[in-house]
């Protein structure tokens, strides 16, 4: 089962159906990969025009989750599809519904480069950048995973989110730092503090589509199960 | 069936087709082997067949299923060239035994085969008809075999009303319900279905497929079906044949979603292997 051959089919409007949905995903996972790395470099560089860019283009993704689960309907409804093709087909429509999820971050975050920061608090972005850099590499590493249905990889990425979790909390203790120091500064840290609990829940779901991964090659579903019990397969 | 315990990867515990205890099992089948002439249809089949369930066998043409299914109740007897090696066992008895008689066997096994072969007599006496051969003349017990069996076969209220009309006048679906009420009727163990769908219009198959989860309740069903997503529908465990060899027989719904073998999954994905 480890070499899951979407090909092959005897019906080749099947196999054609099943490409298009998964380039379309490929694209649509694209496109978040972009607008996460543009609302980082909009805060990082206080870049409103690139945030206002990045607000106006999630609607695109939110089309590409409906024309998908669309077409993933169809699908199901002409096909009946079973074991591989079916497990494909819910991990399709699972990791698509996190995908448009992780735009809607994107957007929180984005939303941070139209606030105003003194050159103190510039200090804060820097280290919500670092944090922003790692999870925009785990969201590469996850989607690199999904297009090559790479099961080993999707395990060793699955485990990234512990240190996305780690830092997170150090970036936390440290703005409550701040905040106690300086308390007019708040409002500010407040918003950067929304946009690292909006990376944290990245992690999370790129988490999520690792287990998608998992279980369309391995027929396992992982979810809520332990790192050993994932680690072991 | 939601689950409400800790998630582990472990298992859920299902049936295990390999280790049933002898209640559970209603058919034993061991290292059968059949050869048409030189040609082996059948190569070195085991498995056991759990008692008060469905078990479809699918695969693709001339895998082997229907001879399987016909070894069964010793259908193949009819065919001069056939040669069969091993066991089934009934009740821990195997039906290839010297002294078994063919025809108690079948009254134990009954089958309904693809295309419905009604008598040309009336509905009742089509129904009545093993009863009367067993030597079973009263007219009340036969009226309320006719009764029983054709409720059971979920045919009782479209043809109460004319009983005595001929069973050829009948719709193909009801012929098809009409055979199981005739094979039902004798009380068999073991009902075997050889695609009793497969001349059916879709509604009537859907009633078929009704009528096999209702059955269940009382007998053993064991069907051949071509159509896959009917096995997927109907049955409790599914065996997948391919050229002779049993390749894989689980629980339906693991078989459906995640086989163990590559031909399984090329098979019922839709694949050539």
């Amino acid at each position: 089962m480890d070499n899951i051959n979407l090909g092959r089919h005897i019906s080749g409007q099947f196999n054609e159906d099943l490409e298009n949905v998964i380039n379309h995903v490929m694209h649509m996972g694209g496109l978040v990969e972009k607008q996460l790395s543009d609302s980082l470099t909009a805060v990082y560089n206080a870049d409103e025009a690139l945030a206002k860019n990045v607000l106006a283009n999630d609607y695109k993704i939110n089309a590409l989750e409906v024309s998908i689960d669309d077409e993933c309907t169809r699908i199901i409804a002409k096909r009946q599809p079973a074991a591989g093709d079916l497990r494909l087909i819910m991990a399709v429509v699972k990791t698509i519904a996190d995908l448009e999820r992780i735009g809607d971050e994107a957007q929180k975050i984005a939303r941070v480069a139209l606030e105003s920061f003194s050159g103190e608090q510039k200090a804060l972005l820097l280290n919500l950048d670092n944090l922003g850099r790692k999870v925009l590499e785990f969201l590469q590493a996850t989607l690199d995973a999904f297009t090559r249905m790479d099961v080993d990889s999707a395990v060793k990425t699955h485990g990234n989110d512990e240190k996305i979790d780690r830092e997170y909390e150090a970036l936390m203790r440290q703005l409550m730092t701040y905040m106690m120091e300086d308390p007019r500064s708040i409002p500010q840290i407040m918003s950067v503090i929304w946009s690292a609990r909006a990376l944290e829940r990245i992690g999370d779901r790129c988490q999520n589509i690792c287990e998608y991964i998992i279980y369309f090659v391995k027929g396992k579903d992982v979810r809520h199960t332990t790192a050993e019990d994932i680690k072991s397969l | 069936m939601i689950s409400v315990t800790p998630r582990t990867l472990d298992p859920k515990v299902k049936l295990d087709l390999n280790n049933l205890s002898p209640e559970q099992v209603a058919l034993e089948i061991k290292n059968l082997n059949l050869y048409y002439g030189e040609k082996q249809a059948l190569q070195n089949i085991s498995m056991s067949i759990p008692k008060g369930q469905v078990t479809a066998f699918i695969g693709p043409s001339g895998c082997g299923k229907s001879t399987l299914l016909r070894c069964i109740n010793r259908m193949n007897d009819l065919v001069d060239i056939c040669k069969i090696e091993g066991e089934i066992n009934l009740h821990g008895e195997n039906i290839y035994g010297k002294q078994v008689d063919v025809a108690a066997l079948r009254r134990q096994v009954g089958m309904v085969f693809q295309r419905p072969n009604p008598f040309p007599k009336s509905i009742y006496e089509n129904v009545v008809y093993g009863l009367r051969i067993m030597g079973e003349n009263n007219r009340r017990v036969l009226d309320e075999a006719a009764e029983k069996a054709l409720r059971s076969a979920a045919l009782w209220n479209e043809v109460k009303d004319r009983l005595h009309d001929s069973a050829l006048g009948l719709s193909g679906g009801q012929q098809q319900r009409l055979v199981i009420a005739r094979a039902i009727a004798i009380k068999p163990e073991v009902l075997l279905l050889d695609e009793p769908t497969s001349a059916l219009d879709p509604i009537s198959t859907l009633t078929i497929e009704e009528l096999i989860n209702d059955l269940k309740k009382q007998f053993t069903v064991v069907i051949v079906t071509h159509n896959m997503q009917q096995a997927a529908r109907v049955s409790d465990q599914t065996a997948f044949m391919y050229m002779g060899d049993l390749i894989e027989y689980s629980d339906t719904n693991t078989l459906f979603t995640t086989p163990a073998k590559k031909k399984t999954e090329d098979y019922i994905t839709g694949r050539y292997g």
